[in-house]
């Protein structure tokens, strides 16, 4: 691989591995449609 | 052991791979900001052979300490991953520059001297510096900062693709910014033999705000990684001495175990102590050294 190949590579690839994280850790978080909290425990007497 | 032109006792080898091996489980780094310095300065291996070499030690001393601190529930594996795009490709940035810096000579006083050494040696010196004087020191305010998460620059600044590092619970942090540090410290890695964890320890601590335990938790996989990559890379061109390499392995997975068990024990002000007579003793001896060749 010459220097110049390289040196873009250097600018494009951890811009494109970012987004792919990005993607990646948002969906991993996104709750999917339905998982809702469930209710909250009544400590009433 | 014969070591290009040089002859080195295979038991001092032994006793400062167990050493590094140690001092990279307690403080979560891989250890060549130590063993390629050392290797160079106290034992005279030739330079290139030390930052090949120190990088196959790294792979094994970072993979037991990942596993011990996995284990332990210690680290952020998304700021692992973040930081794996970047390193890999940086990693042959670096041993393209040795590549390049290793033919090349210099003319100080009248004397002629090869390039790379004064070039790596004063890189050390600086690196090592840096990190001292941004996390071995002690606190202005007499408070111990490091057991607890503040919100560093690096994590209130609004960058774009932030995501959640859950294990730290800081809420935003820019993997935008985190695979460019990838890059920076693979290129460290590739051209000074360090596995980049004691450059990464004083960002995550006070640029991101991560506490002490954690950050010595995080970054292991990409140290080991890219350590691998690197080791390849430069055995390619003739760089990593096989029997050198194992005798550095010889003890140091079982001491890398042993030190990362000692840092759940230990207090923060211990680790910082410790790690900041580390620091200055490897300075010192190779400022000396370097003092030596200038001269």
């Amino acid at each position: 691989m010459g220097d110049v190949t390289y040196a873009a590579l250097c600018v494009v690839a951890p811009l494109a591995w970012a987004l792919v994280m990005y993607v990646v850790f948002e969906a991993i978080d996104r709750k999917p449609p339905g998982d809702t909290a469930p209710p909250p425990v009544d400590y009433s007497i | 052991m014969q070591i290009g032109d040089v002859t080195v006792s295979t038991p001092a080898l032994v006793a400062l791979g167990a050493a590094v091996g140690f001092v990279g489980g307690v403080f979560g780094v891989g250890g060549g900001f130590l063993l390629t310095p050392l290797l160079a300065v106290v034992f005279h291996v030739p330079l290139h052979i030390a930052v090949g070499t120190g990088l196959c030690q790294i792979v094994a001393t970072s993979l037991v300490s990942m596993l011990k601190f996995r284990r332990a529930g210690l680290g952020e594996l998304r700021v692992d991953l973040g930081l794996l795009g970047g390193s890999v490709l940086g990693v042959e940035g670096g041993a393209r520059a040795l590549s390049a810096l290793g033919t090349r000579t210099v003319s100080i006083g009248g004397v002629v001297a090869p390039l790379a050494p004064l070039v790596l040696q004063t890189a050390y010196v600086l690196m090592l510096g840096f990190v001292w004087l941004s996390f071995a020191r002690p606190s202005r305010s007499g408070v111990e900062p490091l057991d607890y998460l503040r919100f560093g620059p690096l994590s209130r600044a609004r960058l774009p693709l932030s995501v959640r590092l859950p294990a730290v619970q800081l809420p935003r942090v820019s993997m935008l910014l985190i695979a460019y540090l990838g890059l920076g410290l693979g290129f460290l890695s590739g051209l000074l033999g360090i596995g980049g964890g004691v450059v990464l320890m004083p960002v995550l601590v006070h640029g991101f705000g991560f506490p002490l335990r954690q950050a010595a938790g995080t970054g292991l996989l990409v140290l080991c990684v890219t350590a691998a990559v690197g080791t390849a890379r430069h055995a390619m061109v003739g760089n990593v001495s096989l029997p050198l390499a194992m005798a550095l392995l010889a003890a140091a997975p079982v001491s890398a175990m042993l030190g990362s068990r000692a840092t759940k024990r230990l207090p923060a002000t211990a680790l910082r102590r410790g790690f900041s007579v580390v620091l200055l003793l490897t300075m010192a001896a190779v400022a000396w050294d370097l003092w030596r060749k200038v001269r």
